[in-house]
């Protein structure tokens, strides 16, 4: 069967009532996400991830999946209204964004966000739909050196993920990696820094981990803020001018483009290219002193760019089981609980599965414009609710979520040391998220390094003899390099 | 409070590597095997913990730690202290009367509401969770 047959299928899928319940549910819950300040999408899944286990592998998927495209959307409606970024990837809308909201014009700058969201969002499906299929096949190639030299290069994020100190980001990531060693080996079976107990034999819960660092830690730097509600401007009239809209079709081709091959590297974060198609929009418009002074291409470059690399991030995902970002780790992870293994494989075994997702994606892309284009005033009320009464409902979803992972209110504790820990870390200015990145992706690396080492009788040279394996160590290093030079510029990402 | 958060972190940092090494050591293993990633995660916290003591690495200006004041402080304090009693509670009080105070307590200390209203987000929110965690998900709550 061809690609389109599979999409058709995987409609036929998407369509069921239950799948485009949970499609709604998550789009909502997504749009939510993004909408409040405080929580995002890494800890938004996190918190819910535990609590799909209930359902089957695809509408859970679907859920999770929409949470995190969701985010996406309503991340641009705090940054319009109140000059507060929903979301990382939306920090960049706030420039343009808010300016049209102090000039009476919140309307047209949540309409186009909204509009620019599922234009460069759709496109950017259709460039999964047609790039992972055979990427995926060209990955069935691969053995152990590659797949090593894969997992490296999505070790690259770690530096673009690190802040303004690189020693502070390794050093995160080193602690994320012991975490992930501790338990039974799974290739030789001893015990590796279990201290003699056999409560950790069975390894740390990373889900514990995720909703300490992000869900407890996040209500506590917020508690800590005095975070109350924030008031909205008046949106005015919601849809933009017709020559506004014409003036913004080349501005959504290019952040497509832009958002979608980016979104395919490893270390390009949605936040850093929201910020470099912004700074592409103005470097070819003929005006661009009018950026920064509420210029609407200024708000659909960077929503657009975002939607569009969220839908590239799923590539690398779905085809070589390799997440861009913290969010798409902590949905991979959401994949292995489920026996689910993404790569290559996946696309041959599983293919009612993968295609049933591609198509809900299509599917919640509408559901979000509908949710964020007539129901945008419902979002902007939401932004009053309180922060004492968000705050408690935040801990209570986290301690409950720890506790359904395993029935064990050893979890929990676990997620509350973590929450302890991630406060600290925010406070000494250390990034939490490459410690879930190395978290999760250090079993990976370990697996395909044993595997390659046992491949060549224990000599390193297998890496450097494998012309794959030497593309993607080098395209590692090479994505490495680009990010320490462009570190003093990309500093909010 | 005056904190120099570099030294501090860099001797954490030392400590895990030597559990790392103590790891590496201890493992009965055929090299590289189980004791290849602890022996590799000792040099790398090695590496690190000697980053930490130049300060121009971890104590940039926007990157110096921003402690909280006292009041700051015991607000944050309250919420986690809260947070861990609630969680001890659990298994004794049950979910709807321990989510019910726990509720009630975090409302009173982070907003400005009337009684009336405290108790009746706190009741509507422990029922809820009663309803959708206990009895829809089935979860083995307390």
């Amino acid at each position: 069967m061809d690609t389109l047959g599979f999409l058709f299928q995987g409609f036929g899928q998407a369509l069921t009532p239950q799948n485009l319940f949970f499609a709604l549910i998550g789009s909502v819950l997504g749009t939510l996400v993004g909408v409040l300040p405080g929580i995002g999408p890494t800890s938004g899944i996190a918190i819910l991830l535990p609590l799909t286990s209930f359902l089957p592998p695809t509408p859970a998927i679907i859920m999770l999946a929409a949470i995190y495209y969701g985010a996406m959307y309503g991340g641009s409606t705090t940054a319009i209204l109140v000059n507060i970024p929903g979301e990382v990837s939306s920090v960049v809308t706030t420039l343009d964004g808010y300016q049209m909201a102090r000039q009476g014009r919140a309307g047209p700058a949540l309409a186009i966000a909204a509009i620019s969201s599922f234009v460069a969002g759709t496109l950017g499906l259709v460039g999964l739909t047609f790039f992972a299929p055979p990427l995926a096949d060209v990955a069935l190639r691969i053995g152990p050196p590659e797949y090593f030299g894969l997992v490296v290069l999505a070790f690259s994020v770690v530096v673009s993920l690190s802040g303004a100190s690189l020693v502070k980001g390794l050093s995160a990531a080193a602690l994320g990696a012991l975490l992930a060693l501790v338990g039974l080996d799974p290739m030789s079976g001893v015990r590796r820094f279990t201290f003699g107990t056999s409560t950790l034999l069975s390894g740390i819960d990373f889900i514990a981990v995720i909703i300490g660092l992000f869900a407890i830690t996040e209500v506590l730097v917020g508690v800590e803020a005095s975070i109350t509600a924030v008031s909205t401007a008046a949106l005015g009239r919601l849809m933009p001018r017709w020559s506004e809209l014409r003036r913004c079709g080349g501005t959504l081709l290019r952040a497509t483009g832009v958002g979608f091959f980016l979104g395919l590297l490893p270390g390009c974060t949605p936040g850093a290219i929201s910020f470099i198609s912004y700074d592409l929009e103005r470097r070819v418009s003929r005006t661009p002193e009018r950026f920064g002074r509420g210029a609407i291409e200024g708000v659909a470059a960077p929503e657009g760019a975002n939607n569009a690399t969220t839908s590239g991030g799923f590539v690398p995902l779905f085809a070589l089981g390799i997440p861009a970002t913290p969010a798409l780790a902590v949905l991979l992870s959401g994949l292995m609980i489920y026996g689910l293994q993404p790569g290559p494989l996946l696309f041959e075994k599983r293919p009612e599965f993968v295609w049933a997702v591609i198509a809900s994606m299509y599917v919640g892309n509408v559901m979000l414009l509908v949710l964020n284009l007539p129901l945008v005033g419902l979002w902007a009320r939401l932004v009053r609710v309180p922060y004492a009464v968000m705050a408690p409902l935040i801990l209570l979803f986290s301690v409950l979520g720890a506790f359904s992972v395993r029935n064990s209110f050893g979890d929990v504790g676990m997620a509350l040391a973590f929450g302890a820990v991630g406060y600290l870390m925010v406070k000494l200015g250390y990034p939490t998220a490459p410690l879930v990145l190395a978290l999760i992706l250090t079993p990976m690396l370990e697996n395909a390094l044993r595997q390659s080492l046992s491949m060549a009788a224990g000599s390193p040279l297998i890496f450097v003899t494998r012309p794959i394996a030497v593309v993607f160590i080098g395209a590692g290093l090479a994505l490495t390099a680009w990010s320490l030079l462009g570190r003093p510029r990309r500093r909010t990402t | 409070m005056r904190v120099r958060p570099g030294p501090l972190c860099g001797a954490v940092l030392v400590a895990l590597g030597a559990v790392s090494l103590v790891e590496t050591l201890r493992i009965r293993d055929e090299w590289p095997g189980a004791k290849l990633m602890p022996a590799v995660l000792a040099v790398a916290f090695a590496v690190l913990a000697a980053g930490h003591l130049a300060p121009s690495t971890v104590a940039s200006a926007a990157d110096r730690p921003a402690w909280p004041d006292a009041p700051r402080w015991r607000r944050v304090a309250l919420v986690f202290g809260v947070l861990v009693l609630y969680v001890a509670g659990l298994p004794f009080l049950g979910l709807l009367p321990a989510t019910a105070l726990f509720v009630l307590i975090l409302l009173r200390a982070l907003g400005a509401f009337s009684w009336a209203v405290t108790i009746g987000l706190s009741g509507a929110i422990a029922v809820g969770s009663h309803v959708v965690f206990k009895r829809w998900l089935s979860m083995p709550l307390p």
